[in-house]
């Protein structure tokens, strides 16, 4: 009888297993499943990414981060307050329904809404007026001219009247439709045959959500998962690479991580103490070793491929030499009997990995005479006291880089919080100046040259030292074709990958 | 009946206080929380609209009444990163943590009593000795290590069960193993204790005297008074079961409130988080209630006290 069952069992258990996705679906391991399927209020990364498969926008970003029409055919500026949009003709919602300019000027107005509570609201400026003329062309009219405005044009489209139930039934013009979403299970997504750049080779995409690393590798393992995309803790990479059927591959990111320097502080005020501990830091130790590689080192926030990147900035090579001279010129003499020339505090959330990267600071700066206390505290206090510049030094991650008009949000002398991320209270005239003309100016070319100066002068006086851009890692089922892994994790390149054997 | 009704009076004090409790938890946080949950780039505005809707503009006093009242109406405001209601977020998550809690209870106690039962019959024997050893092994294993292990052997090697998910009955199998193992082994030790326990008294040694053939005498009359700390034990363990299960949930991709609870603490959502705890603090507060009811069935003296 025990024989019966033994064999029996697994039988019986496959027969009671739901039958497996349609072949040639493309199932993703994702940590956690979107917030909300709506567009305009979509702020985690999860929801932007399902969001991004579900609605079209005017404009998205190419894995050079370069903007590129999407739903728009063209975009003119008739003066530095009127911008002109023309959409593509023939564009339908998943619906059915015809998407026109009527549908454009209800979303946009619907983010910039006062009552809004869409994290989109400050990309697109003061908005005066949006008029749709005709139902491919759109004109928006601005209070005063604000350049990242184009930037702004990458939310995902509704359809005119959507509300709250977007958030749960989402209707859009993207490559695939919305089927059904389970939140803590899957979200199930099926090919758009109507999408503006014809159908998707994959027949679907399963947003399977896995919320344990190691069983999202085990699920890859497996194959019942084609595509996990980071994070993936550097440690098991070398696992991975030797897995059958998987391979795995990186590109440049757009999150970059920095040291956060409070400048009224008296001691780190002085520019000469801020350039040695730059130098002191042994960025190349740390991203070889603690990040395996999954990081490059980078002197700007503007990293690369962004097309605003400015290249050969002031460079602050890892040398504990030039941190002490430094020192000494900056008044701060070896005190000698191992006393530390100088005492800094820096604070940390509890995060383990950040922990352990403020310990290697610390170490880093001991090894030139700075001590330093590390102060690792939860979140909630630890970002209270960052706001309320209660800081000497601490480290953070700007998340998903895009248009330099970031840094007028994060220098600008006006940016204090809670107005902007001004943490550090940094004020300069100068810099001021630029980032004010770099809104004005619509022209691209006079854009990237206000925006060098600004990084120029950054890297100059740094107002927070900037450490590396992580890199982007996916492991992925070698019969995936045709995925591209984007700086901001964009997953736009499914519109046209396919399973090899799946179609 | 009496009994019944002073048990249901007496819950009341308790919710009182688990709701005052949960209600201060939104208080205690360091920091101010609407920064907390809007993050870095939300404007002004937001954050007063935020304020507003959290009634956090209000007096503490004058909260607490529009909480309770809310409570009341069985309203839990809405999460704020799905805005959706709280208790329809809770509620969807409900059924996988109950199939997973009770397959767990199930598989310890079908497995732990019997066990126990022969253990303690056949004491010192190879049988108790196994169960022991067993048993040691149950409650030392972490399931953050037992879970991935079942899944390679079981799901990766020998290829008969899913890796994760909630797909049909033979995805519970695992999760609830990993999850009735250390329970198992407590019950078991608990049963077999119970049972030496109970063999030792007079009314046993009356039962053999009758000429009781000994498996009636363990099943029957041992088991009956061994039961009192077992069924304890069980009521814990449910409440716990019940109020989510945090690692197993996450290991197996489970969608139950204890991942809920997770993902509600990442994304900072403290209403969610607020009725999470006010869930977990409610199944500990009802396990004990049917604790409480099934003593008084097992055992006629509790009854007749009142």
């Amino acid at each position: 009888m025990k024989r019966v069952i033994g064999i029996l069992l697994p039988f019986w258990l496959a027969a009671c297993a739901p039958a497996p996705p349609p072949a040639n679906t493309l199932v993703i391991g994702v940590e956690t499943g979107p917030a909300t399927l709506d567009p305009r209020l979509a702020t985690d990364a999860a929801s932007v990414n399902a969001c991004r498969l579900i609605y079209a926008p005017l404009f998205r970003r190419d894995e050079q981060m370069r903007l590129v029409p999407q739903s728009a055919e063209k975009l003119a500026w008739k003066d530095p307050l009127t911008c002109v949009i023309t959409l593509r003709r023939g564009l339908r919602f998943h619906t059915g329904a015809p998407l026109t300019a009527e549908d454009v000027r209800y979303t946009l107005l619907s983010i910039v809404d006062e009552k809004s509570a869409s994290p989109l609201k400050s990309s697109l400026g003061e908005v005066a007026a949006v008029d749709a003329p005709d139902p491919f062309t759109l004109v928006v009219r601005l209070k005063k001219p604000f350049a990242p405005f184009n930037a702004g044009l990458t939310f995902g489209i509704v359809p005119r009247g959507a509300g709250e139930e977007l958030a749960r039934k989402p209707v859009g013009a993207g490559p695939f439709r919305f089927i059904s979403y389970e939140p803590g299970e899957r979200l199930t997504l099926a090919r758009n045959l109507d999408y503006m750049d014809g159908a998707p080779r994959l027949a679907g995409v399963v947003l399977k959500i896995v919320p344990d690393e190691t069983v999202r590798l085990l699920e890859l393992k497996k194959h019942n998962v084609h595509l996990v995309m980071n994070p993936i803790t550097p440690a098991v990479l070398p696992w991975l690479a030797v897995q059958k059927g998987i391979v795995v591959k990186d590109a440049p990111g757009a999150n970059v991580s920095y040291i956060g320097v409070n400048m009224r502080d008296p001691a780190l005020k002085n520019s000469l103490v801020r350039r040695a501990i730059a130098h002191a830091i042994d960025r190349g130790a740390i991203t070889a070793r603690l990040l395996k590689g999954l990081a490059d080192t980078t002197d700007t926030l503007i990293a690369p491929p962004n097309p605003f990147h400015a290249t050969g900035l002031p460079q602050r090579p890892f040398s504990p030499e030039t941190a002490k001279r430094l020192l000494d010129e900056a008044g701060y003499p070896d005190p000698g009997n191992g006393h530390p020339r100088l005492t800094l505090t820096f604070k940390t959330s509890k995060n383990p990995t950040r922990r352990t990267q403020a310990e290697v600071f610390a170490e880093n700066l001991a090894r030139v005479g700075i001590a330093v206390e590390i102060k690792s505290m939860e979140w909630g206090s630890f970002f209270g006291d960052i706001k309320s510049g209660n800081f000497q030094l601490y480290s953070l991650t700007w998340v998903g880089i895009a248009d330099p008009d970031i840094l007028h949000f994060i220098f600008h002398s006006s940016s204090l919080p809670p107005a902007g991320a001004n943490r550090g209270g940094y004020a300069n005239p100068a810099l001021d100046r630029l980032l004010e003309e770099g809104r004005a100016t619509a022209d691209e070319n006079g854009r990237k040259r206000i925006y060098d100066e600004a990084q120029r002068l950054l890297a100059e006086e740094l107002p927070f030292v900037t450490l590396w851009s992580g890199r982007n890692v996916a492991a992925m089922d070698t019969r995936l074709k045709g995925f591209v892994i984007y700086p901001d994790e964009s997953l736009d390149s499914l519109a046209t990958a396919w399973l090899e054997g799946g179609d | 009946m009496r009994y019944l009704a002073a048990r249901l009076l007496l819950l009341l004090p308790t919710l009182f206080g688990v709701v005052t409790a949960v209600f201060l938890v939104i208080h205690l946080i360091p920091g101010d929380p609407v920064e907390a949950m809007l993050g870095e780039t939300a404007v002004a505005a937001e954050k007063d609209a935020l304020r507003r809707e959290l009634g956090l503009d209000r007096p503490l006093l004058a909260q607490y009444g529009g909480y309770l009242a809310a409570l009341a109406r069985g309203d839990l405001g809405a999460s704020i990163s799905t805005r959706q209601p709280v208790l329809g977020e809770i509620a969807a998550r409900w059924p996988a943590t109950l199939e997973l809690a009770v397959a767990a209870l199930l598989l310890a106690a079908v497995t732990a009593v019997p066990l126990g039962v022969l253990a303690a019959a056949r004491r010192g024997g190879a049988l108790d000795n196994a169960t022991l050893f067993f048993s040691l092994i149950g409650v030392a294993v972490p399931s953050f290590w037992l879970g991935p292990l079942l899944i390679i052997v079981f799901s990766i090697g020998l290829a008969w069960l899913p890796v994760s998910g909630r797909e049909g009955i033979a995805s519970l199998i695992l999760p609830a193993v990993t999850l009735g193992a250390g329970m198992a082994a407590i019950l078991l030790r608990l049963t077999r204790s119970a049972v030496l326990e109970a063999a030792e008294d007079d009314y046993i040694r009356a039962a053999r005297a009758r000429g009781l053939p000994e498996w009636r005498v363990y099943l029957k009359h041992a088991l009956g008074n061994a039961l009192l700390p077992v069924v304890t034990m069980m009521g814990l363990q449910l409440g716990a079961l019940l109020s989510g299960t945090v690692i197993t949930e996450t290991i197996f991709s489970w969608p139950g409130v204890g991942r809920l609870m997770i993902e509600a603490i990442e994304r900072r959502d403290y209403p969610l988080v607020q009725g999470c705890v006010l869930n977990i603090a409610l199944c500990y507060v009802f396990a004990n209630f049917a604790v409480d009811i099934i003593y008084a069935w097992l055992d006629p003296r509790i009854r007749l006290e009142r």
